[in-house]
């Protein structure tokens, strides 16, 4: 069991609050005690302390990404960044903003609307969601179709890392290439690493308008056709998000009475738009002979619609799978998707080659995990993968969170190691975890025989 | 001068033969001068050996017996480098990949391409010709400058102000790591899980891996252009302008300036008509659909003309568009007309700053008496100064080097960076304790010592580790080790 007293006298001497862990994450985090640091030293003091001791830490930004992983299993103290937080500078007329990890995304996006600026990152959840948590998650949407992830857009960070010190890596600049680009490193580390506290980005101008077209599809060579069809399109489509059926009744709760709905999206100045609605509604005739129906959603209905494509993430499932695969195999998913037995709602950012699939009803877990490892190595004959948002599940069924073994997955173990040798750091829920990842079929060079002990979890 | 013992060095001569042939080995001393340094010329140091692989395996096997005869080795692309990156300063082998240059895949549908690392820059983007894609980075030297080495220094390029650098396009690399274990990183997909090996090994120069295939991104190509030509009157509008289109919230594809030096340089040698009695000229790009572009022209033009242009010109077609941006990306080409040597900077300062910073290269530029021509990605606020003078004078040598220092270190004090995409190199090792605290550095140490050790690959690099922090003596020189 965690030590209560040893977290109070912590929190004090840093002058830290401490807030009760919400009900709804016990599954989550190990952990009954949030501690809240009011600053960056305050924390720098909190993980020297926790790093000492080794004491697990679990950082838990907005609490919307906690489900991702396994669960962890060591008592430990979750860490809140909310009290540190605030713009630390936004030179609007560089085009690049400087804010403390514990903001949400929203007071980010608020920050940068007043100068007509945001960054085209769909982040669900935006208003409890923090940005530190955003960038340590990945988290993207529909919109990276046109507008790339994180990665694009972190161009400088500080972290504090396992044993209190505070690094910085990039700068405030928009170009630099001094020093390893770590930045990308701490994108998508789930906080494994180091505790992001600062974050510079870059930044994007405002559109001036956004609006949408709806193409319902009943084919599967139709939905290829739109596909393929508008990365040849003269149109350049900021968002091409497939849904199938019981997906777009979710989101809509009308029956559109087609198969697969694909919502094309544009952005950018107001006659670009408007002449790309129109050319992309004649390309869809075209490519598809007549058969795929085609709507307009005008604004303010497209920027909502994008939103509440976004949300598809957070629906409250049991587990939720990300599918990675080459975009032009969209179709073998469907195909896939349609020899299982169970119904999945599947959303993908289509172009992307990126698919999320939720179970559309109650379903034993084993059939759950039956059907996912069908769709996992279907994943990997596509050159991707498959990762699971499910921390319960995983700890139930034993089913592998972060996919299958990669050619690299020693190497990210070590570096974890490195980062963390005590690993205090979102203790075993990482790619770290033996556990965390399904081992892979033996055709790849082993990692260095002599070098395998080091890489066990502490 | 060879660091490595003779009868070592005709060991590994022998070991290397075996493994890529007699035809795939470079050791005669006249033919290794070309190997002692890249495009940075002030730092000179001959490798032992040059070895020209063909695959991924054969890689692996130098590798091995570089660590079994513990000798230092490092990658080589093109030599175009402008931080001294290919400058093998503890001698030793250099693996050279312009062998390794075959485009080995490319996918339209689901947009990547697969390369070796010699493939140089510009091939993709020809071989895509007629497909409506591209491959986005576009270095100046893209007509030389190999992938490989791309990957390694993070190259940018005029078109990256809109479309990102190196790292925003590389979706997965094949690499050797420095005991000789082969990984793949990323792949053909996106979001593969873990951690972002790809994103790290990016821009590392070198010091972590040998790069031995890439996978790209490919990016379509824009449906149309508009290419202006700013003339100004003065620096200081041509850098207001810039500051106002950044400001107003226009992305143009590039934004590009040079100053009158160069714009005579530049005339003499391609004779496109610029004006020689312009103080300041921009390049600005904007790409994107036909509709809509010219409201974007129309923003642009009204700032120039805000600003006290003299005139702007339009590219009118294709060709003209060509000329234009061959004038540009040959600029450093032309420099050879304005003095016997240069040293070319590569700071970035906050876009907004520019104006303050070309004030101050000025003053530093009167200050010690030494020439400056600028020629840089406006739009990025990467500055590229160039110091011109004859390196046989020991005083002029000194002097520049002061003008140097003190415009990087302006740079930083303006919340920059030393390098925004030439490389630390062998060049810039010494600013890195100015950019970074130990405790920055301390981080990147410890990724340097996971994957390299011993530093037996790409010794000196990047990294302030095992250099003394001595002041250089000459214009960009590593300090004495």
């Amino acid at each position: 069991m965690i030590d209560e007293a040893w977290i109070e006298t912590i929190a004090a001497q840093t002058g830290s609050e401490r807030v009760e862990v919400p009900p709804e994450w016990a599954e989550l985090v190990p952990a009954t005690v949030q501690v809240v640091p009011p600053g960056v030293e305050a924390l720098q003091g909190i993980l020297a302390a926790a790093n000492e001791r080794r004491c697990p830490v679990y950082p838990v930004g907005g609490g919307t990404s906690l489900a991702w992983g396994l669960p962890g299993e060591e008592p430990g103290l979750a860490l809140s960044l909310r009290g540190i937080n605030g713009v630390v500078d936004y030179p609007a007329r560089d085009m690049t903003i400087t804010v403390r990890a514990g903001n949400t995304v929203s007071e980010v996006q608020e920050t940068l609307a007043r100068e007509r600026q945001r960054l085209p990152i769909d982040v669900p959840n935006a208003d409890t969601a923090t940005i530190g948590g955003a960038v340590a998650a990945n988290v993207s949407g529909p919109r990276r179709f046109g507008f790339g992830t994180f990665r694009d857009y972190v161009i400088g960070i500080g972290v504090v890392t396992a044993d209190g010190k505070l690094a910085r890596a990039g700068g405030r600049v928009v170009k630099n290439v001094a020093g390893y680009d770590l930045c990308k490193l701490y994108t998508g580390s789930f906080g494994s690493l180091a505790i992001i506290v600062e974050l510079t980005f870059k930044v994007h101008p405002m559109p001036e308008k956004t609006e949408a077209v709806l193409v319902g599809c009943s084919r599967f060579e139709d939905v290829e056709a739109v596909l393929a069809g508008s990365l040849r399109s003269r149109t350049r489509p900021v968002v091409l998000e497939l849904l199938n059926r019981s997906a777009w009744q979710e989101l809509d709760s009308v029956d559109l009475d087609r198969d697969w709905s694909i919502a094309v999206v544009f952005e950018g100045f107001e006659e670009a738009v408007a002449w790309q609605v129109e050319t992309f509604l004649d390309e869809v005739r075209r490519w598809t002979d007549g058969r795929a129906r085609a709507e307009v959603v005008h604004s303010p209905n497209a920027a909502s619609l994008v939103q509440s494509l976004a949300s598809f993430t957070q629906r409250p499932t049991p587990v939720l799978a990300k599918l990675n695969y080459r975009p032009s195999m969209t179709v073998g998913l469907l195909e896939e998707l349609s020899r299982l037995r169970g119904t999945w709602l599947l959303s993908a950012h289509a172009n992307n080659g990126i698919a999320w699939l939720a179970p559309a009803a109650e379903r034993s877990d084993g059939e759950i995990v039956d059907e996912l490892a069908q769709l996992r190595r279907w994943a990997v004959s596509a050159d991707g993968n498959l990762v699971v948002r499910g921390a319960s599940f995983c700890a139930r069924t034993g089913f592998a969170p972060w996919g299958v073994e990669r050619g690299d997955t020693w190497l990210m173990r070590r570096l974890k190691q490195r980062f963390d040798p005590h690993g205090i750091l979102n203790r075993g829920r990482f790619v770290d975890h033996p556990r965390a990842v399904e081992p892979r079929v033996q055709d790849q060079p082993e990692e260095p025989e002599t070098e395998r002990t080091a890489t066990s979890t502490p | 001068m060879s660091a490595t013992a003779s009868d070592k060095v005709d060991l590994l001569r022998q070991r290397v033969r075996d493994i890529v042939g007699p035809d795939g080995v470079i050791d005669s001393p006249v033919d290794l001068v070309v190997y002692e340094c890249d495009g940075y010329t002030l730092e000179k140091q001959r490798p032992d050996l040059v070895a020209f692989p063909r695959n991924t395996e054969q890689v692996r096997q130098l590798i091995l017996l570089c660590n079994e005869l513990d000798v230092p080795f490092m990658p080589r692309g093109a030599g175009t480098s402008l931080a001294g990156g290919t400058v093998p300063v503890a001698g030793g082998l250099v693996i050279c990949f312009s062998r390794m240059n075959r485009i080995l895949e490319i996918n339209l549908r689901d947009r990547y391409a697969v390369v070796e690392p010699g493939v140089v820059n510009l091939w993709i983007t020809n071989r895509l010709r007629g497909t409506g894609y591209h491959y986005a980075p576009d270095p100046s030297s893209q007509g030389a400058c190999t992938i490989g080495g791309n990957v390694a220094t993070n190259s940018g390029g005029p078109h990256t102000l809109k479309y990102g650098v190196t790292v925003n396009h590389v979706l997965g690399l094949t690499a050797v790591l420095p005991d000789g274990t082969a990984i793949t990183t990323g792949g053909k997909t996106e979001d593969n899980p873990g951690y972002d090996l790809t994103g790290l090994l990016v821009g590392s120069e070198g010091t972590l891996a040998i790069v031995t295939e890439v996978i790209v991104r490919i990016t379509r190509d824009p449906e149309s252009y508009r290419t202006l030509l700013g003339v100004f009157d003065s620096i200081e509008d041509a850098t207001n302008t810039i500051s106002d289109i950044i400001g107003a919230g226009i992305v143009p594809a590039a934004l590009e300036m040079m100053d009158r030096p160069i714009i005579r340089a530049v005339e003499e040698a391609f004779h496109f008509g610029f004006p020689l009695d312009a103080e300041a000229v921009l390049i600005i790009e904007v790409d994107g659909l036909e509709v809509g572009l010219d409201r974007e022209v129309d923003r642009i033009l009204e700032l120039c003309r805000k600003n006290r242009a003299r005139e702007v010109r339009r590219a009118r077609d294709d060709a003209e568009r060509a000329a234009l941006w061959k004038s540009r990306k040959q600029a450093f080409g032309a420099i050879g007309r304005l003095a016997s040597s240069y040293c070319t900077q590569d700071g970035v300062v906050p876009r907004t700053a520019l104006p303050h910073m070309l004030r101050f290269i000025s003053e530093v530029s009167k200050r010690h008496d030494v020439p400056i021509a600028n020629v840089f990605h406006a739009g990025d606020g990467n500055i590229h100064p160039i110091l011109l003078f004859d390196e046989r004078d020991q005083d002029q040598v000194q002097r520049v080097l002061k003008a140097s220092r003190e415009i990087l270190e302006e740079c930083i004090r303006l919340g920059g960076s030393v390098t925004g995409e030439h490389g630390i190199g062998v060049e810039k090792i010494n600013f890195m304790p100015k950019l970074f605290s130990p405790e920055d550095l301390a981080v990147m140490v410890a990724v340097h010592d996971l994957f390299n050790p011993d530093s037996r690959l790409s010794p000196g690099k990047m990294l302030p580790i095992g250099v003394r922090c001595l002041e250089p003596t000459h214009p960009g020189r590593r300090a004495p080790v």
